[in-house]
């Protein structure tokens, strides 16, 4: 700032003039440990950001999990468990009970499914990939040096951890027991004199903040900053998915800040908007709620689709098939996002907006099934490589379909009425997002795992981790389409013992899950610990970030690159640092842009 | 590349430039005009997000406008329409000045932008007072209060709680808004003071503009729906 | 996905975003503009007080009641000229680049689904079953609103209004109470204590004594 500048003429403004030419990765140290702190703390380099929020959300996620054993746990007996003299029974009391004034202790179940759904939700899985690998990604992606706000990026994830620490704090208070969704009138009178609640919703509005700027700050990136030669059809899909994700984020996310914003006037106020008592409409909060919270389901998935997008293409080693159908089919889901929240209301909204409601919610598999059918296309006649990127990239398939296909009868208003809060929800919706999404998420760290911290990671310890992964899921879940479909209920601390087989199978399938988690985690350790060096282009990809070194140097790019080709243009271009002998290609031609 | 230069022409001496001269781009733009209108975009997609806030609000009346129309009829003649005109005056007066301080900005009147700025600062304080003192006081001495802090005797309908209810959510969010955008326009103005906007680089003054306007816009719609009703 | 690439990359615009718009967002606005788009707002703003008070007179000069939407269709269509006004001259988004109507446009386009979709529920809760009707007691039941921390000793079974007005007729005695209903009835004005009733509009608590 300090440079004197004459204005506009200067050569600094050369495009291809940058000061720092002989600069370290974004990793290497500034000086002291202090110094490196500090510099951390007070960076706005993307990549930094990145990486930050990305611990910030495993550890939530970590949370989060937790919770979700102890969801199973309770789960494993057809009467109550997590009050008992147990371990488990123990630290449940500890965590939700300190002080002893629970009378009811199915309250500790509500407690961590709550929990669980909210962590989950507002601090894992919506800014999961956007905020960690999309930041940073989606500059290096664009050959641009960083995002357009640098400081509204820091700004973002202080705002995470701020709003984190609200929830968790409400959590160390005792917890929460509203379930995640918050519905009035109860999330209005529970815990009347207590502070739980009005924590955890001040948390969740402060997080909308943190995801509405990276969303802005994506849309405008993506407008502003493409490095020359590159249109909008010669984006990753990756940054078509971020952008149609960061599109919904700006739009929906708003409506969930009013309504957090009313539902704490409503509580500290008794403005009773919501409240029945009042003369409120409590249907009207389920309305507020749901404009945000269905679009906020595909803030969620759509950036898992963009990386399974390139995850696929690059360890195929073949161009990804209808590149603009994914790009548009990205787009359509953001369109299609905003009509359909209704279906989560088909037993409390009138009958005439259900239907409405009804036929609008199929529109959303049109886009989705355009984009796994052309996934499975890239897929024939690809020189696959079946490392842990691409068995999770194949897990995502086959998961993601379940959970899709499963949406249909959940989205038929007459069996909705069947199915409507039993289990089979609520399988339906973990093989979306975490089948979908988390899968996608893991699979993606490995995929960029080399390029962001310039280690490999150990092969068979990920395959391993990916099928233990799988294994678990399918086995904490698939038995929960069984159970719903026989008609338990969600949010039931306590069940009949007719149904005890199958959550036993579930619980341990929990086990198998946190088991393979472990395991990436014990990966990822050694990786950073004793993790061979890794090249600039471990998988033979050829979109921008595997032109850079593996970690990327402190501003991306050593010179502002023009971009030639398409990302996926594996048939006509040798990858970037690569053998050319094992990469042969066609004979290019130059009039081609994929 | 920047395109006007309508100002004063640069100074020779760079050293004694002021600040709106001497400023640089971020350095991952490739030019100022790149980094301004992104700048701008930024703001209205942050502005996208300030109206689907209101949005809600907007919604909740529709809604209860629709079920309870009398309540909302009766609740509106409690409120004094001689107030909300004047505020509505005030606020659209603010807007004036600040896209007038743009204007200075631009032709580097630097005592014409600081003056301008101070007004709608000004407006902003009067708004408030006006709202607290004439509006929100007495009402809620009379027991006009949101939800369960009504105890007026003489409603006409029982649904009156939910107008005053919507009422103060709305003015209350709004004027949240009115308290944050003098802020963002005291830091301008105090940017202004050090010369910091001028004719090559007035983003502070833009971008805040926009925001104080967007709160004039919400009130422009607040008015008639809460203060005009029969 | 084939089209021939344009030969000629020019590095410095690649993408042509300052092709024949140099001027887009560098506008100054003359004076002059300012001040009629200030008077232009101040003459809808009378005119949308005048429109209301118009409307009253009207209904009592002819002893008509005038429907509700006529009411906000007047008071929304001035607001949205006005709206119109500081849009696209203060905030300029007339000379702006096209990319920021549009993400204003966007914005209205959800703003509208939110609340068209919302209300076709809200308003038609009953269409198809009866007791889905929303209102069952009315003004709410004031249920467990009588805590240790409420401001006032809330009876519940009957909404705050109702417990209010029984309040006051408690303390001052049922023939003060209709006195200053009465009072209120004729008054010609509103002020900020005392609400006047528009004619024929308000069957609320007032009339519940006649009408019931």
């Amino acid at each position: 700032m300090s440079t004197i500048d004459q204005h506009s003429q200067m050569p600094s403004h050369d495009p291809h003039g940058h000061a720092g030419h002989h600069e370290g990765s974004y990793l290497t140290p500034v000086g002291g440990f202090w110094a490196t702190v500090w510099d951390w703390c007070t960076t706005v380099d993307h990549k930094k950001i990145g990486v930050m929020y990305l611990f910030a959300i495993l550890f939530m996620f970590f949370l989060g999990g937790v919770a979700a054993l102890l969801v199973r746990m309770e789960l494993l007996e057809p009467v109550r468990v997590l009050s008992d003299g147990s371990v488990v029974g123990q630290f449940t009391r500890a965590l939700f009970d300190a002080d002893g004034t629970v009378a009811d202790h199915n309250n500790y179940y509500n407690r961590a499914f709550t929990l669980h759904g909210a962590i989950m939700t507002f601090m894992v899985i919506v800014p999961s990939i956007p905020a960690s690998l999309g930041n940073f990604f989606l500059p290096i992606m664009l050959g641009a040096k960083d995002v357009a706000f640098p400081r509204l990026n820091l700004l973002s994830w202080y705002i995470y951890v701020f709003g984190s620490v609200f929830a968790v704090a409400s959590i160390l208070g005792g917890g929460v027991d509203t379930g995640w969704t918050f519905y009035t009138p109860y999330s209005t009178t529970t815990d009347a004199d207590h502070w739980r609640v009005v924590f955890m919703i001040i948390g969740v509005f402060i997080l909308g903040f943190s995801s509405i700027l990276t969303g802005l700050n994506f849309i405008v990136t993506v407008h502003k900053l493409r490095a020359p030669g590159m249109g909008w059809f010669d984006m990753p899909l990756f940054v078509w998915a971020l952008y149609s994700s960061a599109i919904i984020q700006v739009l929906a996310t708003p409506v969930i800040g009013i309504t957090m914003m009313l539902l704490i006037a409503e509580r500290v106020f008794k403005v009773g908007i919501f409240d029945p008592v009042l003369g409120g409409d409590p249907v009207l909060y389920q309305h507020f709620f749901w404009f945000y919270s269905h679009p906020v389901v595909y803030i969620m998935i759509l950036p898992g689709m963009g990386v399974i997008s390139d995850m696929i293409a690059v360890h195929s080693h073949k161009h990804i098939f209808g590149y603009r159908a994914i790009a548009f089919a990205s787009l359509g889901i953001t369109a299609v996002s905003f009509l359909v929240w209704g279906h989560h209301m088909f037993t409390s909204s009138g009958e005439l907006a259900a239907a409405i409601f009804s036929a609008l919610t199929f529109l959303v598999a049109i886009p989705t099934a355009i984009k796994v059918f052309n996934w499975i296309a890239t897929l024939y006649k690809g020189n696959i490589s079946l490392n842990t990127p691409m068995l999770y990239t194949l897990s995502f398939l086959f998961l993601f379909s379940i959970g899709g296909l499963t949406g249909l009868p959940l989205g038929a208003l007459a069996t909705d009425l069947h199915l409507h809060d039993s289990y089979f929800v609520v399988a339906h919706f973990h093989y979306v997002m975490m089948g979908g999404t988390i899968i996608a998420f893991v699979g993606a760290i490995h995929h960029w795992w080399p390029k962001m911290f310039g280690r490999m990671y150990n092969e068979a310890g990920g395959i391993l981790g990916c099928i233990l992964v799988f294994i678990g899921f399918n086995m904490t879940f698939f038995t929960q389409f069984i159970l719903g479909t026989r008609g338990m209920p969600r949010r039931y601390a306590t069940y009949l013992t007719e149904y005890q087989d199958l959550h036993v199978i579930s619980t341990v399938g929990s086990w198998v899950l946190a088991l393979g988690f472990l395991v990436h985690l014990l990966v990822f350790a050694h990786s950073l610990v004793a993790g061979r060096k890794a090249p600039p282009n471990p998988w033979g990809g050829i979109s921008l970030e595997w032109e850079v070194e593996s970690p990327p140097p402190l501003h991306n790019f050593h010179h502002e690159p023009i971009v030639k080709h398409g990302p996926y243009d594996f048939e006509h271009v040798v990858p970037p640092h690569c053998d050319p002998a094992e990469y042969p290609v066609h004979e290019r031609d130059p009039n081609r842009a994929h | 590349m920047a395109s006007i230069h309508t100002g004063e022409p640069a100074k020779p001496d760079l050293a004694q430039a002021p600040r709106w001269q001497t400023y640089r781009h971020g350095h991952h733009w490739r030019n100022a005009d790149d980094e301004f209108d992104a700048a701008k975009m930024g703001m209205w997609l942050f502005l996208t997000t300030e109206v689907l806030l209101f949005a809600g609000l907007f919604v909740a009346y529709a809604v209860f406008r629709m079920k309870y129309p009398e309540a909302f009829v009766a609740g509106s003649h409690h409120l004094s329409v001689k107030w909300g005109f004047i505020n509505t005056v005030i606020l659209l007066l603010s807007s004036f000045t600040v896209a007038y301080s743009i204007r200075c900005a631009q032709l580097n009147k630097q005592g014409l932008l600081k003056l301008n700025l101070l007004i709608t600062i000004a407006c902003g304080f009067a708004f408030l007072f006006i709202k607290g003192t004439f509006e929100y006081y007495p009402k809620i001495m009379e027991g006009k209060g949101p939800g369960w802090f009504f105890s007026y005797a003489y409603a006409e309908s029982p649904w009156e709680p939910i107008w005053w209810g919507l009422y103060y959510c709305a003015t209350g969010v709004h004027a949240l808004h009115v308290i944050i955008g003098m802020g963002l326009l005291f830091w301008v103005y105090l940017g202004a003071r050090k010369k910091k906007y001028g004719p090559t680089h007035y983003t502070g003054v833009e971008i805040t503009g926009l925001y104080w306007h967007l709160v004039d816009l919400i009130w422009i719609f607040l008015f008639p729906l809460l203060y005009l009703i029969h | 996905m084939n089209e021939p690439r344009q030969p000629a990359l020019n590095d410095l615009d690649p993408h042509g975003f300052h092709e024949g718009d140099h001027d887009h967002g560098h506008v100054i606005l003359p004076f002059r503009t300012l001040v009629v788009v200030l008077a232009a707002l101040l003459f809808f703003t009378v005119l949308t007080v005048s429109a209301g008070s118009a409307e009253v007179w009207i209904s009592e000069k002819f002893d008509v009641v005038i429907p509700t939407w006529v009411n906000v269709m007047v008071a929304m269509s001035i607001a949205s000229i006005k709206g119109m006004l500081v849009l696209m001259y203060f905030m300029q988004l007339k000379y702006d680049k096209p990319i920021n109507t549009m993400i204003f446009l966007f914005c209205l386009f959800a703003f509208a689904l939110f609340m068209g979709l919302t209300t076709i529920d809200l308003g038609n809760r009953d269409r198809i079953y009866a007791w889905k009707a929303p209102a069952i007691i009315e003004g709410g039941n004031s249920v467990g609103l009588a805590t240790e921390a409420a401001p006032h000793n809330f009876p519940s079974g009957q909404s705050i209004a109702t417990w209010a007005r029984e309040r006051e007729i408690a303390t001052i005695g049922p023939e003060k109470f209709a006195e200053k209903v009465e009072a209120m009835k004729t008054r010609e004005t509103s002020s900020s204590e005392i609400s006047r009733p528009a004619r024929g509009r308000t069957p609320g608590l007032f009339d519940a004594d006649t009408t019931d």
